[in-house]
């Protein structure tokens, strides 16, 4: 049984509106009556009918006319209009559907070609319901993901962060989503012991979804950063997480890095991300990191690798960083902006700097606001002289916090096992937060503990020369020799004992760091001037010196003993 | 659009790509997967790379989707003929520490 039609049947002859109303009726739709096409054009406006059988000659207004008039009321829902005249030259027929008339039926009628085609007119009008229909639940739902998306993409700008002031001067970065959302993301934050971390993110695809999958990589990224975790955990958990929270097929390529600046080290995890490069103010690229691991979320923890690659700089020079969207993209005849000719503009020596030089060179050829792909590029400026004590103001924000009187000792000892791969540090200094400390003494004692422990163990334990970083490529080679005794480690052990004590009714942390190597002459040592960074050694303990009331070397000088005021 | 034709041997089944293998080849992979997949008595499936243009990272994501799967059934995931710009984007994304790659 077909849906019952309202009809609106328009026709100035009695006998004729009585025959096909009845005949509507007795195919179960209802018949509207109108005597001349004004009354049709003034009913189909009252009663909004479904179909119209309109007659041609009629006084008033004429057939035509009157389906001009319906079709202007219908708007955009299709009525059909049928025309029933005893004009049947093919000249009416024209000027019917002309009028914009839908079908023609001839007088005398058939009843049963008019069965069929109010059928056939009927079928019409559903399918253009369900267009309407789809159209109109088409455009919801486009403007219920619009709000979705702003909403969304309001949440991941602040969820990713600005960064501070000193970050700004340090890097620049660039980021040109190929949607509303960026797969790409480039991210910065500063540990406790004032080194530099970045994060160049790019995840599967591009939009929404991509965006989301970075949400996890920002989220450990800040969070272990913060808390002095370094580049090989974090990029363990990182791959850790995204590998158990994504799908199988998605997967984030990135390269962390970590600058040092007064060391003037960058220690580098590339993983699927391509090739980043060290290039001098002089255009001479000096380092390239490849990519030696998977993008994360591929591999499972026990298989994971978090070796990094670690390089000092000796010109002043900036770490460039892209995601394959940059080399990838292309110009109008499908040429690759490749990484020839990104190697060919970086080494072109510009006043100011690299970065922006590299994006007109790359706007140029392609117009980067056209991108298929996200592109990101970043450019951490790394410059021979930084005076980390003028340039932290993080670290040495004023604190007006009260120290509670409390006396608690914490002891460790780290054998080779864990002086190979534990992250010691991270964790002392949760012990000490834990404590309630204020922000600025945890983070320079973070810094104390990380320079005392470090060198217990380069110069302790591992019994490297530090003189070795006097000569000409000394550090790496240091840095190499390093890695291979840390590596073959089989004996020797360091202890660490924090301890908060208070004399004269003032608090402090009493921090002693034991080592099982043979010690030194430590008498030179601590008289290093701070400000002479020419030296690329002894450094660290002057200011260690600077932040702490008491510094002592100890035994044969396989000890050191730091009080660190609390108050 | 990626055209996939598969070749079967006793054991081993190879899909053999041709064209642009990214997110648009979807489809067609998934379905070329699960044919070489449930061939009965197969221990090897090969991944023909040598008339493919290019490939993005969702095909890589793909290729990782087939790894568990194969993975799973006890299959033997093999890259064939991977030379240029393909052999480039696996090498970036070290895919030579996942499957074997000739």
């Amino acid at each position: 049984m077909d849906k019952p039609l309202n009809i609106l049947v328009v026709d100035d002859t009695e006998p004729n509106l009585a025959l096909i109303s009845a005949f509507i009726s007795k195919l179960g739709h209802t018949a509207i009556l109108a005597r001349n096409g004004q009354e049709a054009v003034d009913l189909f406006r009252e009663t909004a009918p479904d179909m119209v059988l309109m007659d041609v000659m009629m006084p008033v207004m004429d057939g035509y006319q009157a389906t001009t008039e319906i079709k202007k009321l219908a708007g955009n829902k299709w009525v059909p209009v049928i025309f029933l005249s005893a004009a049947a030259q093919d000249s009416d027929q024209v000027r019917g559907l002309q009028a914009g008339g839908d079908d023609y039926l001839t007088k005398p009628i058939n009843l049963t070609i008019l069965h069929a085609k109010i059928k056939a007119m009927q079928r019409i009008t559903e399918m253009q319901r369900v267009i309407v229909e789809n159209a109109e639940q088409l455009l919801r739902d486009h403007e219920e993901s619009e709000r979705e998306q702003n909403l969304a993409k309001h949440l991941l700008e602040k969820i990713i962060h600005s960064n501070s002031e000193l970050d700004e001067q340090l890097v620049e970065r660039l980021t040109f989503p190929a949607t509303r959302f960026s797969g790409d993301v480039v991210i910065t934050e500063f540990t406790p012991s004032n080194t530099l971390h970045v994060i160049l993110a790019d995840s599967t695809g591009h939009g929404l979804s991509a965006a989301l999958n970075v949400l996890p990589v920002v989220e450990v990224f800040y969070g272990m950063t913060k808390k002095g975790y370094g580049i090989p955990t974090i990029a363990r958990e990182l791959n850790s997480k995204i590998k158990h929270l994504m799908p199988t097929e998605r997967f984030v390529a990135a390269i962390l890095a970590e600058i040092d600046f007064s060391a003037r080290t960058i220690e580098l995890w590339n993983g699927g991300m391509p090739t980043g490069y060290f290039v001098t103010h002089e255009g001479e690229v000096t380092r390239e990191w490849q990519a030696t691991h998977p993008p994360l979320g591929i591999i499972n923890d026990d298989e994971f690798v978090s070796k990094t690659e670690i390089y000092h700089w000796t010109n002043a020079g900036s770490l460039i960083l892209y995601s394959d969207g940059l080399i990838e993209a292309e110009n109008g005849v499908g040429e690759q902006f490749g990484k020839d000719r990104l190697l060919q503009t970086l080494s072109e020596k510009c006043d100011e700097g690299q970065f922006w030089y590299l994006i007109a060179a790359a706007n140029k050829f392609m117009g980067l606001d056209n991108a298929a792909d996200d592109i990101s590029l970043a450019s951490i400026h790394c410059p021979m002289n930084f005076s980390s004590l003028d340039n932290a103001p993080p670290i040495f924000a004023p604190s007006s916090q009260v120290v509670e009187p409390s006396e608690s000792k914490l002891m460790v000892k780290l054998s080779p096992t864990e002086l190979k791969s534990f992250d010691i540090l991270p964790w002392l200094i949760n012990w000490l937060e834990q404590l309630n400390h204020s922000k600025k003494h945890c983070q320079e004692m973070f810094l104390i503990l990380s320079e005392l422990y470090n060198n217990a163990l380069d110069h302790g334990v591992l019994a490297l020369d530090s003189r070795l970083k006097f000569q000409e490529d000394g550090f790496g080679r240091y840095l190499d020799l390093r890695e291979e005794r840390l590596n073959s480690l089989q004996h020797g052990s360091i202890e660490v004992d924090l301890e908060r004590i208070t004399e004269n009714h003032v608090p402090y942390l009493k921090l002693t760091i034991r080592d099982s190597g043979k010690g030194f002459a430590f008498d030179s040592i601590l008289n290093v001037d701070i400000t002479s960074s020419a030296k690329p050694a002894g450094r660290g303990i002057a200011l260690v010196k600077s932040l702490c009331t008491e510094v002592a070397y100890q035994g044969c000088g396989n000890q050191v003993m730091a009080l660190y005021q609390l108050q | 659009m990626m055209k996939i034709a598969l070749e079967k041997k006793e054991h081993s089944v190879t899909l053999i790509l041709n064209g642009r293998f990214d997110f648009s080849s979807h489809r067609e992979f998934r379905h070329a997967s699960d044919e070489a997949l449930q061939t009965p008595g197969v221990k090897e499936i090969g991944v023909d790379f040598k008339s493919v243009d290019y490939l993005d990272s969702s095909a890589l994501g793909m290729l990782l989707l087939l790894r568990e799967r194969s993975h799973n059934a006890n299959i033997q995931v093999t890259l064939l003929n991977c030379t240029g710009i393909v052999r480039q984007v696996l090498d970036v994304a070290n895919f030579q520490r996942l499957f074997t790659i000739n």
